[in-house]
C-alpha cells in the first residue's frame, strides 16, 4: 500500500472516530490537554499499525489504542491523575447562590457539574465502562475486548459505576426534600 | 282335689284338651311377646348400632379434626412459603439480570421473563426504575468534542511521520 493510499484509507476509516476517541480520552484523563496528547499519540500509533488492521470496526480498534495510551499516561502520572481526591470546593454541592440566575437553570448547571464530578471520582476502569457503554453504545463484548477483561468484569464494573450514580441520585432527592 | 287352671270337671284326661287348646294360645302369646321383644330388641339393636356408629364417626372426626386443621394450616403455610420462595427466586434472578436487561444484552426469552416479572412485582419494578434513572444519568453526561485543531495536528503529524520515521511519544 502506497503512503498516500494508506493515509486516505486511514482518514476514511479511522479519523471519523476522532470525537469518540477524544471523548474517551477526556473522560479517562479528566484533562483536556492530556486527552489531546493521548488522542494524537494514539492516532499516530494506529497509523503505524494500520497495515495490521483488517477489521471492520475502526472505532473499536481506535478506542482500544486510545484506552491503552491513556492508561500509559495515567500510569506515568500516578498517583495525581488516577483518582482525583474529593475536594469540597471542587466537588461539593453547597456554595453561594447568585440571585440573578434563574433557580432552575442554576440547578441544572450545578447538577451537571456535580454529576460530572461524581463520575470523575470513580476509578478509571469504572469510568471507562460507563462511557463506552452509555456514550458509545458499545456492547459488553466490545467493551470487554477494548478493556482486555472478561465480559463478567465489564458487567460488575458497570454495575458498580451505576451504583455510584444511584447514590448520586439519592443524594439529590434527599437534598431536594431537605430544601 | 286342687283345681288347677287346666283342670276340667270331666274325667276325661285333661291333657288332650289342654294340649289342643291352650298350647296354641300360649304359644301364640309367647310368640307374640317374643316377637314383640325381638322386634324391640332388634330395633334397639339397630338404634344402638346406629348410635355407636355415629359415635365412632364423631370420635374419629373429633380426633381427625385437629389433625385436619393442622394439616390444612401447614399446607397453607407451605404454599405461602413456596410462593414466597418462588417470588424471591424470581426477584433474585431479575435483580441479577436487570443491568443486562437495561443494556439489551439478554436473549429475547429471558428479557420477556424479566418484563413479565416487572409487571407483577412492585419491588423489582421500583429497583428497575432507579436503575434506569442511573442509566439515563450516565447517558446525560457531557460528550466531549475533539477540538478542530486536534485533527489538523494529527494530519500534520501523520504527514511528517513519513519523512521522520519513528514517532514521538508522550509516554517515552
Amino acid at each position: 500500500m502506497s503512503y498516500s493510499n494508506k493515509l486516505s484509507r486511514f482518514e476514511q476509516l479511522i479519523l471519523p472516530h476522532l470525537d469518540a476517541a477524544y471523548n474517551l480520552a477526556r473522560w479517562l484523563t479528566n484533562h483536556d490537554q492530556d486527552a489531546q496528547d493521548v488522542v494524537q499519540e494514539a492516532s499516530l500509533r494506529a497509523f503505524r499499525a494500520f497495515d495490521t488492521f483488517y477489521g471492520e470496526n475502526g472505532r473499536a480498534w481506535l478506542l482500544t489504542i486510545v484506552r491503552n495510551t491513556a492508561y500509559n499516561l495515567l500510569q506515568k502520572n500516578k498517583p495525581s491523575r488516577l483518582a482525583t481526591p474529593f475536594d469540597e470546593e471542587l466537588h461539593g454541592s453547597s456554595g453561594p447562590v447568585e440571585s440573578a440566575t434563574p433557580m432552575t437553570l442554576l440547578r441544572g448547571a450545578e447538577e451537571e457539574r456535580n454529576l460530572r464530578a461524581a463520575v470523575e471520582e470513580l476509578p478509571v476502569e469504572f469510568r471507562e465502562a460507563l462511557i463506552l457503554r452509555h456514550q458509545d453504545g458499545l456492547s459488553y463484548r466490545e467493551i470487554a475486548l477494548i478493556a482486555g477483561v472478561p465480559t463478567g468484569t465489564v458487567m460488575s464494573r458497570l454495575a458498580r459505576a451505576r451504583a455510584r450514580l444511584k447514590e448520586f441520585l439519592a443524594r439529590g432527592i434527599r437534598e431536594e426534600e431537605a430544601s | 282335689m286342687m283345681m288347677g287352671p287346666f283342670a276340667t270337671e270331666t274325667n276325661q284326661p285333661a291333657t288332650l284338651q289342654f294340649d289342643s287348646f291352650a298350647s296354641v294360645a300360649i304359644s301364640r302369646e309367647i310368640g307374640r311377646v317374643l316377637s314383640h321383644n325381638f322386634s324391640l330388641a332388634a330395633s334397639h339393636m339397630v338404634l344402638f348400632q346406629q348410635l355407636k356408629a355415629q359415635h365412632a364417626v364423631d370420635a374419629a372426626l373429633s380426633r381427625l379434626l385437629p389433625n385436619l386443621t393442622r394439616w390444612l394450616n401447614s399446607m397453607r403455610q407451605r404454599t405461602r412459603r413456596s410462593l414466597k420462595n418462588f417470588a424471591l427466586k424470581h426477584c433474585e434472578e431479575t435483580r441479577r439480570s436487570l443491568d443486562a436487561f437495561l443494556d439489551n444484552e439478554l436473549d429475547p426469552l429471558k428479557a420477556l421473563e424479566i418484563e413479565r416479572h416487572l409487571q407483577v412485582c412492585a419491588v423489582c419494578a421500583q429497583t428497575y426504575e432507579t436503575q434506569r434513572a442511573a442509566g439515563k444519568l450516565a447517558k446525560a453526561l457531557p460528550r466531549y468534542q475533539a477540538p478542530a485543531v486536534l485533527r489538523e495536528r494529527i494530519l500534520l503529524a501523520l504527514r511528517a511521520s513519513e519523512e521522520s520515521g519513528p514517532l514521538p511519544s508522550i509516554s517515552s
